[in-house]
């Protein structure tokens, strides 16, 4: 059944890497198809392409595997774009009609998959990661996740769901992580009175974000700053 | 009479004279904290023929006069109508670094004030009581009430009349001090602030819930709301 649904796999596949390159992609500004490339080229062992399969080995064994599936509802076109050396993870963006919708870290040994809502970004030091998914459009999922290295392989420091409106900007150091507020001064916290709908109030203010571990937890951080009312003059008594 | 009956007498009468309170230098000493409101209008109805405002304050009945100094009458009304929009007005003082009365309107379930300018007679309306930053002749008025009442209104006192500035609805906030003419500091509070302590709050688990902080800030002439949000994240691991 899923062959038969994947017969156009190839096809669709070549039409959706074709649609990857012309997205623009933020991380280090390479191209999904070309840091695929890369990565076939520097894990021949490791990671390879067939198609429209795209497979992770371990001695010569496949531990995970991805199909592009046109057929599906969600139509899915799978890139490896990383390797996260700490983590002895790939990194493999889901794309849809050239567009990301998810990410999947597997691991190269076992194939175990831990699915994400954006893409990574590594620190400096190379052990942990932030995922920050702007969730303005269906079916992203919005939310915040961080991954460290931990005894177990990959530990998750923050898996929040109910975030929206941010996007990655940069790391600052191993503690601070800056955002970009992208839809305006209230997207997750306007103030109470202030309507979310109110095109002045979100267009008028300004948002600075980030996210700051404080005694082991990770907080979201919003600076909100709204101009008040402007003058109003003084009335005549009752 | 024998000199002892008249010595006695007199005797305790020089110790009354001495018990008496001395004259208030100022009426803004009759501002002050009282939850009658009659009272505070007593003392305001009194402060004037101390002051050398004398006729500036005039109650007539249902009706409360403020006289300017250039003969202007603002004049407020009782509304007795033993209806659920009745309400009352009292005097409740005068703060001499604004040069205005404070009118206090009481319905059944609300409060508002009233600044009525003497030099002028100009009034503005504000949510609660004002606090004063003497230097500038400005004020800060704020109501931390339900969130459809609940608002944040700043104003200023020239020798032209008392106006406001600036408004925002904000719930949640109360005033903690003028920082400078052109800061004012916030403290967030939630009912959880108001019933638990923050042992109690620990006990129930609130103790990992967001906080808010938050100042008024007057940049380039326009005063803004800065409010900084810091959301604890959710650790799946914990």
């Amino acid at each position: 059944m899923r062959d038969r649904m994947c017969a156009g796999g190839i096809e669709f596949g070549i039409a959706a890497l074709f649609m990857a390159m012309a997205m623009p992609v933020s991380a280090e500004s390479e191209s999904y198809p070309d840091r695929e490339a890369a990565l076939l080229a520097e894990f021949p062992d490791g990671i390879a392409r067939s198609d429209a399969r795209l497979i992770v080995m371990t001695d010569g064994k496949i531990v995970a595997e991805f199909e592009d599936c046109p057929t599906c509802d969600d139509r899915p076109v799978y890139v490896a774009i990383d390797y996260f050396d700490a983590f002895e993870r790939f990194v493999v963006a889901v794309l849809q009609y050239g567009e990301d919708l998810s990410y999947v870290l597997v691991d190269r040994k076992t194939g175990a998959q831990h699915w994400i809502s954006a893409e990574p970004h590594l620190d400096q030091t190379g052990q942990r990661f932030v995922a920050v998914a702007v969730g303005d459009r269906e079916p992203l999922w919005p939310g915040i996740e961080i991954g460290t290295v931990g005894n177990a392989g990959l530990v998750m420091e923050v898996d929040q769901r109910t975030v929206s409106g941010f996007q990655f900007d940069a790391w600052e150091g191993t503690d601070r992580v800056s955002l970009l507020c992208v839809s305006g001064p209230c997207v997750t916290a306007c103030p109470e009175g202030i309507e979310e709908n109110d095109g002045a109030a979100r267009v008028a203010g300004t948002c600075t974000a980030e996210l700051v571990r404080k005694d082991d937890t990770w907080h979201l951080v919003e600076t909100i700053t709204i101009p008040l009312g402007t003058r109003v003059e003084s009335s005549d008594a009752p | 009479m024998r000199p002892k009956r008249i010595i006695l007498p007199l005797l305790m009468a020089l110790i009354g004279i001495a018990w008496l309170p001395a004259p208030r230098a100022i009426l803004a000493d009759a501002y002050e904290e009282s939850h009658d409101a009659w009272v505070r209008e007593e003392r305001a109805l009194e402060g004037p023929v101390i002051e050398g405002l004398a006729g500036s304050l005039i109650r007539n009945d249902g009706t409360l006069s403020v006289v300017a100094d250039n003969g202007v009458v603002a004049t407020f009304a009782d509304l007795h109508c033993y209806c659920s929009e009745e309400y009352h007005f009292y005097a409740m003082g005068f703060i001499e670094p604004i040069s205005s009365f404070v009118i206090l309107q009481a319905g059944s379930e609300w409060r508002s004030y009233h600044l009525v300018h003497k030099p002028t007679g100009q009034s503005v309306r504000i949510g609660a009581e004002p606090e004063i930053e003497p230097q500038s002749r400005q004020f800060v008025a704020i109501n931390g009430g339900p969130s459809e009442e609940a608002v944040i209104e700043i104003g200023h006192e020239s020798d032209t009349g008392i106006f406001l500035d600036a408004r925002v609805n904000i719930a949640g906030y109360e005033f903690t001090e003028w920082v400078s003419s052109d800061r004012i500091a916030l403290q967030y509070s939630t009912w959880m602030d108001f019933y638990l302590t923050k042992e109690e709050q620990e006990e129930r688990g609130f103790a990992d819930r967001e906080t808010r902080q938050a100042e008024l800030i007057r940049q380039d002439g326009v005063w803004h709301l800065v409010e900084t949000i810091s959301t604890p994240l959710a650790n799946p691991d914990r």
